[in-house]
């Protein structure tokens, strides 16, 4: 089992390098978007278009702005209006798209070669899984190691404490306290979240692709999480894996602690149900 | 080893492509599968490989039938229609990199099984830019690079020329004198003759005739 998860990982994730480049468009766009958001910030705090060193920005502003998602329709008040956060969307879905076919490609490659090695489909079907959250966690820090550079480049914190008065022009006035949370909370909300949501949601598609078509799993996966964006529910995965919702941004209460019992619970069902099928699978 | 089929049947939607099937296969014999296309060759083997289940009867492979966690024979060297490697990774790598799942042999033993095959010197290329002999040929050292209890070969010599066509007849003639028990499956008929010790034929996924090779080298009817 060890051998083949070091197998798996070790070509795997060298067979999925090209597929990183996503994380980098993604860390490209998520960079584009904030820097037009901070021309018009950095006008309206200091009249200037290149006020960088003036506004005490931090990393926690650009994932907050660029990929943050948003607050959902909540009816009235500064959180009424629903822009669909197409950016975070993205984020979630690159991952989605990368992991799609890791194992129905396998199977029509090596995949058999390293089963009948195995000696078990199970073990096969648990380092495809190995391989798909570790391929995520890459992705994930491809993404965040690129938002970092570029917030350093800029000027800014490597903190993931937002600024307070940046936080309410850019959100319609939602009040975001610092001293009511805590960093580990903010590092939890921003950044660990979304990694446990797209590994239980990868997982999920990936066992979903041995009973459909990998694009009917990625298509619901897509409005699995689209719907998420407009309800806020737990049982939508995607509001624990929006930055603006989590419990350390105040307004909502999508927590760490539910959001990891959720995640993990999502994940071992599609272990679970993905070794069970391919127990019972004709590899043709 | 043994491999025992007792009454398989296969059956997809309402077709059966293997209809109560009843055979024995020991070590160091060579067992030849004749028949027309989709006369279920390939699919037997893929039931004898463990890739698929039998939707009734059983496949032993030494008294124990393929199941669960070990849906597949413990030590098996498989080449089942085309081969498939990772394209990015040349022939060598790719071998290298499925003998390090089993620990079984080095990049010694790699380089032997691509010797035998005769790839030795086009072993760094990418298997993407290989020709389709290349590729068979590198399906074959796969399955044999292990020195395996059971090879299993479905139509080995398609895409080969005549020099590698004799080669791979000789591979199998050495595995089954090192013990190995082979199935081998080929539409051409003075191939099959020449490497196979026992042919089964095969009509519409049921065994329809068996053949013993002889002590003078001919092929006689014997019992089902």
């Amino acid at each position: 089992m060890y051998k083949v998860i070091r197998y798996d990982l070790r070509y795997g994730v060298l067979e999925g390098r090209r597929k990183l480049l996503l994380a980098v468009a993604m860390a490209g766009l998520a960079l584009a978007d904030f820097y037009f958001d901070f021309v018009a910030l950095s006008l309206a705090f200091t009249g200037e278009i290149w006020g960088f060193g003036k506004l005490d920005l931090s990393l926690g502003d650009v994932i907050l702005l660029g990929m943050g998602g948003n607050f959902g329709r909540t009816g009235s008040g500064p959180l009424s209006s629903f822009v669909f956060p197409t950016l975070w969307y993205l984020s979630v879905l690159f991952p989605c798209c990368m992991t799609l076919t890791l194992a129905s490609d396998d199977i029509s490659a090596g995949g058999v070669q390293i089963m009948s090695r195995l000696r078990g489909r199970g073990r096969w079907w648990l380092s495809k899984c190995v391989l798909c959250a570790a391929l995520v966690a890459l992705y994930y820090a491809v993404l965040y190691a690129i938002l970092w550079l570029g917030s350093v480049l800029m000027g800014f914190k490597s903190s993931v404490v937002p600024n307070e008065a940046v936080f309410a022009t850019c959100f319609g006035g939602v009040k975001f306290v610092a001293s009511e949370t805590t960093p580990a909370a903010l590092l939890a909300g921003l950044i660990v979240q979304p990694i446990l949501v797209t590994v239980a949601l990868c997982l999920t598609e990936m066992a979903m692709t041995l009973f459909v078509k990998p694009i009917y799993a990625l298509i619901a996966v897509a409005a699995y999480l689209a719907a998420g964006t407009l309800v806020l529910s737990p049982a939508f995965l995607g509001n624990f894996a929006m930055p603006l919702r989590s419990k350390a941004i105040g307004v909502f209460n999508f927590d760490f602690l539910t959001c990891l019992a959720l995640c993990a619970a999502l994940s071992l069902i599609a272990v679970l149900i993905g070794r069970w099928k391919i127990a019972k699978t004709d590899i043709i | 080893m043994e491999i025992l089929l007792e009454n398989v049947t296969k059956t997809f939607g309402n077709t059966n492509v293997i209809e109560d099937v009843s055979m024995t296969m020991r070590s160091g014999r060579v067992y030849g599968l004749q028949g027309i296309n989709g006369c279920g060759k390939t699919m037997l083997m893929r039931l004898i490989s463990g890739l698929i289940h039998p939707t009734s009867g059983r496949v032993l492979v030494d008294g124990k039938a393929l199941a669960g966690e070990n849906s597949f024979p413990e030590s098996m060297g498989l080449l089942i229609e085309n081969p498939s490697f990772l394209k990015s990774y040349s022939g060598r790598k790719n071998l290298e990199m499925l003998a390090s799942i089993r620990g079984r042999i080095d990049k010694t033993g790699v380089q032997n099984a691509l010797e035998r095959v005769e790839l030795a010197d086009n072993a760094d290329k990418k298997y993407g830019k290989y020709s389709l002999g290349m590729r068979q040929k590198l399906g074959i050292a796969c399955a044999v690079m292990e020195r395996p209890d059971l090879i299993l070969l479905d139509e080995p010599f398609i895409s080969l020329d005549e020099a590698a066509v004799e080669r791979t007849a000789r591979i199998i003639r050495e595995e089954r004198q090192r013990g190995a028990l082979i199935v081998l499956s080929c539409h051409d008929y003075d191939l099959l003759t020449g490497c196979s010790d026992e042919i089964f034929k095969i009509v519409g996924g049921k065994l329809a005739h068996r053949l013993i090779r002889d002590g003078e080298g001919k092929f006689k009817e014997a019992e089902l």
